[in-house]
């Protein structure tokens, strides 16, 4: 299957979409940041997650609407994202793609399983 | 009441604006809300303080293209090359289209940059003499300052006695080493070497320390820096001579017999030669050194010509301590300030010369003379080679920055004239999308090209102008293409610098218009330019009219000197120098008697010296006045018809005559001469005290009278004439019956001098067969001394002439354009009945206007900088009305005759032609 250049999911970008699909309508910027650094361990900046989120939003992999506003943020309204169709397919070709080639591995590829 | 919402912490302003700033908009709703939150939770978990720095560390991360609105930015710099092309295929278009006005710009910006580049070559070789030395910055030259007691006047003199090296070295300790040369070949005086049978006349031959290679670093090919020197009767040559005289064999060993034609007392040659070995060959001296030369000999060959040691002394009173026969070199010990040294001079002059250094009515200050400052430090006597000349590098950098400023001007003022024909294609480019910057962008490509064409034109011209330049200043042009590489690479940069600065004000005016304005065809008034633009023509003219004017009065000035009476009669006088004449003063009768029986030769004489050359001077004072009245006289000795020979005219009293029998000096017995007949000048008169030419006869003066030479006695008085250059004033002189004679003049009669000049050289040959003849005629040598004056006067005609030229270039664009845009306007007179002559008034009103004005303003700059230079002559042009007013008609008839060229041909145009079309 041929894939047009630029759908291919980066590890990061794929780890901030399943975080945002997780959070459902929880995820804006912020919230990625945490969660992401709870779950994965690791220590991720905010900016970070911020490019990550725009630039697949203009991949058109998640879409995003602004929600409410609160004085803690100083009057700024949170900016929502969720995963589009187009990035949940991108999300399942990746996972299918990690299937398959799991499965062409030969069982004798990993002898530390096999003794194990 | 207690708040239930949390508190809100205000993140810090600064940093936040910078974000607003940086951050592209679409993303600021969502960053700076979410770097808020994130504020408040980390104002409650670290505190104030650790939050606000984790902030702006958080901030900054966001410092990246992609947020800074990365998507324009790549489309930019993609596009950036595209650009380029295109901006350079319009302006190259544009520049064929407009042809006329590439021409006058490229051209006037090369001539410009021309004079740049030849001025900039010349100031950077006139400031960088002697910095090749290690160490240059701790090597001093030993100067004096001589004062004249009587008058205050100074004089500074490059050369000092002998024996004060060797002295200030072993008495001071900040001195580290001295190195003395003594030069005792001359031009005048030229050696002869002999190698096997070859034979070369030499002049640059020096007497040289064995320390000298030690303070002056120069390359040394064969032989060793400390050794080469140190035997008597060694020598060191350049690589030059050494090929000269073996060719490709090695010179060291090999041995050149030399005669320095040293003279006895007596006068004669004494015959004797001297045999050195070569030690070593140098590198050829860069000719960026104040002083080369060909040949070094050990001082220690001196003891035996000078009869005395150089090093340990003799007797105090001896010329070894007073004669200024040397150049002494100091290096001082490092972090040693000269002035310390300087101040300690003092205690030196009294512990060896004591009342010496005051004697004879001047007393001498030493100092030191930074190794880098001799080159350009001039005005000082006695050096061993012309230095340069500060004022001149500061004329012609500022006359070729002018030259060029006048190039950028044209360019300048026809681009902003012609700026609303380009109006409609800004207005066309904004509307189809172009940014301000990329039509600024446009037009600096466009001015950036002409003035690289005209960089690489005006290398050209400057290669092909430098040696004219140079030899009109008397000297040689050396190439060293390592040096001139990175010179042009920086004068590349200010060619690109020249196009930026004079397209960016054409570029912002164009940018700036409005699209819907220009293509609704308004067209921009811009009435400010205009006026700046008539104000930059003016600047031109002035500049224009300044150098003419200043070109005029320098060879009104030349004139002048050539055609002042000098009061004495310089024509047809054949002048032998010194190396012949004084062989010749032995035999002084029967050669006179021989060279008089010649067919053109009227009258032979010997003096001392003649106007122009030689001559000499020694404190009097009237006998019985006091010692301290005593001033300089300048001295001629000379035989009975001097005052014949050269026409001078006695005022009062009598000429020196044979016939009186008294007129010879009167000598004691020991040979001493105890008195003289004079004839003095009037303004010996003058400095005497006595009220007039007749009172003066009789009176008796008294040479060195602390010493008490001789005595003289007044027999006459002449009127003055002018014995130096023009720039001198007369000094009180004197003429002295004695038979101490250096020079022969020969006064011929009118008609070709080239048989008699061949027949004294015949005559000549028989009595000292031995030398080389040579002469020159006195009119000639006397006005040589005006060299630097007449080359000035070149360099000045040939710069105002392209100072004009560029000024005429632009004036004539301007001429071109406007008339153009007139063309209806004269088409519409025209058929109303107007005639050639009236429109081309009409069309030239304006510029005359413009020049008038400049000239007005030129004439009053001028006054001040001509009366400046001219103060440097004694006799000297006043300023005169008529300088002006030819300078001011020269100024607007050229600039009347470029526009005529335009002018006259819109006038006689067919009014059909340019009325017809709409």
């Amino acid at each position: 299957m041929l894939r047009k250049k630029g759908s291919n999911l980066g590890e990061f970008e794929e780890i901030v979409m399943l975080t945002i699909a997780a959070l459902q309508e929880q995820a804006y910027g912020l919230a990625i940041k945490k969660e992401l650094t709870e779950q994965a361990k690791r220590k991720v900046s905010i900016s970070a997650v911020h490019a990550a989120c725009n630039r697949l939003e203009e991949k058109g992999l998640l879409s995003a609407h602004f929600g409410e506003k609160s004085e803690q943020r100083g009057g700024k309204r949170k900016k929502i994202y969720k995963v589009s169709l187009k990035g949940q397919q991108a999300l399942y070709d990746a996972q299918e793609l990690r299937m398959r080639l799991w499965q062409r591995i030969p069982r004798t590829s990993f002898d530390i399983d096999i003794a194990w | 009441m207690v708040d239930p919402r949390p508190p809100y912490y205000p993140p810090p302003e600064r940093v936040m604006n910078f974000l607003r700033w940086f951050c592209a908009p679409g993303f600021l709703e969502e960053v700076e809300g979410d770097l808020n939150e994130l504020y408040q939770e980390e104002v409650e978990e670290y505190g104030l303080k650790r939050a606000r720095r984790r902030f702006f560390f958080t901030t900054i991360r966001y410092i990246n293209p992609y947020f800074y609105g990365k998507k324009d930015l790549t489309v930019y710099l993609s596009h950036q090359p595209d650009m380029f092309k295109h901006y350079f295929k319009i302006s190259l278009r544009q520049l064929l289209k407009q042809r006329f006005y590439a021409l006058i710009n490229i051209l006037g910006l090369a001539i410009g940059i021309a004079c740049c580049i030849v001025v900039l070559l010349f100031v950077y070789d006139e400031t960088s003499y002697d910095t090749y030395h290690v160490d240059a910055d701790r090597l001093y030259r030993l100067s004096i300052q001589g004062v004249e007691m009587s008058s205050g006047d100074e004089s500074l003199t490059a050369n000092t006695p002998i024996l004060w090296g060797p002295a200030l070295a072993k008495d001071y300790p900040e001195v580290s080493r001295y190195a003395r040369f003594v030069r005792l070949a001359s031009p005048a005086n030229p050696w002869e070497m002999e190698v096997g049978e070859h034979r070369f006349i030499e002049t640059d031959i020096l007497y040289a320390d064995p320390s000298a290679l030690e303070l002056f670093n120069w390359p040394l090919l064969q032989g060793t820096r400390d050794k080469v020197l140190a035997e008597p009767r060694s020598m060191v040559l350049t690589e030059a001579m050494a090929h000269k005289y073996f060719g490709d064999e090695n010179p060291v060993g090999k041995t050149i017999n030399l005669d320095p034609r040293l003279r006895g007392r007596d006068g004669k040659l004494t015959g004797e030669t001297f045999e050195h070995t070569i030690t070593g060959v140098l590198q050829d001296i860069p000719h960026r050194s104040h002083f080369t030369f060909d040949f070094l000999l050990p001082s220690q060959d001196l003891n035996s010509i000078y009869g005395g040691d150089i090093n340990s002394g003799a007797d105090l009173d001896s010329w070894f301590w007073r004669g200024r026969v040397g150049y002494t070199y100091l290096q001082l010990q490092e972090g040693v300030q000269p002035a310390a040294l300087e101040a300690k001079f003092d205690g030196f002059l009294d512990r060896y010369l004591g009342d010496a250094t005051t004697s004879r009515g001047y007393y001498y200050v030493p100092f030191l003379q930074p190794l880098e400052a001799i080159y350009l430090d001039g005005n000082m006597e006695a050096q061993l080679q012309p230095v340069g000349d500060t004022t001149y590098i500061y004329m012609f950098s500022v006359i070729a920055l002018f030259v060029l400023i006048i190039a950028c001007i044209n360019f300048m003022n026809l681009a902003t004239a012609r700026s609303t024909m380009r109006a409609r294609e800004v207005g066309l480019r904004k509307v189809v999308g172009a940014h301000r910057s990329q039509l600024i962008s446009q037009f600096l490509t466009e001015s950036v090209l002409i003035s690289l064409v005209a960089f690489l034109l005006a290398v050209l011209l400057a290669r092909l102008a430098i040696p004219v330049f140079y030899s009109y200043l008397d000297k040689e042009w050396v190439i060293d293409y390592g040096r001139e590489i990175p010179i042009l690479l920086s004068l590349l940069l200010i060619g690109l610098g020249v196009g930026i600065f004079s397209g960016s004000y054409p570029a912002f005016i164009l940018s700036r218009f409005r699209p819907v304005q220009v293509l609704r065809g308004w067209l921009p008034k811009n009435t400010g330019s205009v006026l700046l633009r008539k104000g930059l023509v003016v600047f031109q003219f002035v500049i224009s009219a300044f150098l003419i004017i200043a070109t005029l009065t320098v060879f009104r000035q030349l004139n002048f000197m050539r055609d002042h009476d000098l009061g004495f009669d310089q024509e047809r006088v054949m002048v032998l120098p010194p190396d012949i004449a004084r062989p010749l003063s032995g035999q002084y009768d029967a050669v006179r008697e021989q060279l008089e029986q010649l067919p053109q030769v009227t009258k032979v004489t010997m003096a001392s010296g003649v106007p122009g050359q030689g001559g000499g001077g020694d404190l009097y004072a009237e006998k019985g006045a006091s010692p301290e009245s005593a001033f300089g006289l300048g001295e001629l000795y000379v035989d009975y018809d001097f005052a014949d020979i050269f026409g001078l005219k006695l005022l009062a009293g009598r000429n020196f005559d044979p016939a009186q029998g008294t007129d010879k000096p009167m000598r004691e017995e020991s040979g001493r001469i105890q008195e003289v007949k004079v004839v003095i000048n009037e303004e010996a008169v003058r400095k005497f005290g006595w009220s007039s030419p007749e009172e003066a006869i009789g009176k008796q003066i008294i040479r060195d009278p602390n010493a008490g030479d001789w005595t003289a006695t007044v027999i006459g008085v002449m009127k003055d004439f002018h014995f130096q250059s023009l720039q001198e004033p007369i000094p009180p002189g004197a003429l002295v019956l004695l038979p101490e004679y250096s020079r022969m003049a020969i006064k011929l009669e009118a008609g070709d001098p080239g048989p008699t000049i061949a027949a004294v050289e015949k005559v000549v040959k028989e009595f000292i067969p031995e030398v080389t003849f040579s002469y020159n005629f006195l009119d000639e040598t006397f006005r040589e001394q005006y060299e630097s004056e007449q080359s000035l006067g070149r360099v000045f005609s040939y710069i105002s002439f392209l100072a004009i030229f560029i000024a005429c270039l632009g004036l004539l664009g301007l001429a071109a354009f406007t008339t153009n845009r007139r063309i209806k306007e004269i088409g519409i007179r025209k058929t109303l009945g107007a005639s050639v002559s009236d429109i081309v008034v009409l069309l030239s009103k304006d510029f005359t206007k413009l020049v008038i004005i400049a000239v007005l303003l030129a004439i009053p700059l001028s006054i001040w900088a001509t009366e400046q230079w001219l103060e440097l002559f004694a006799y000297r042009i006043s300023s005169n009305v008529v300088t002006y007013i030819v300078a001011s008609v020269i100024a607007v008839a050229i600039a009347w005759l470029t526009i005529s060229f335009q002018t006259i041909r819109a006038a006689r145009s067919n009014p059909v032609e340019s009325l017809q079309s709409e």
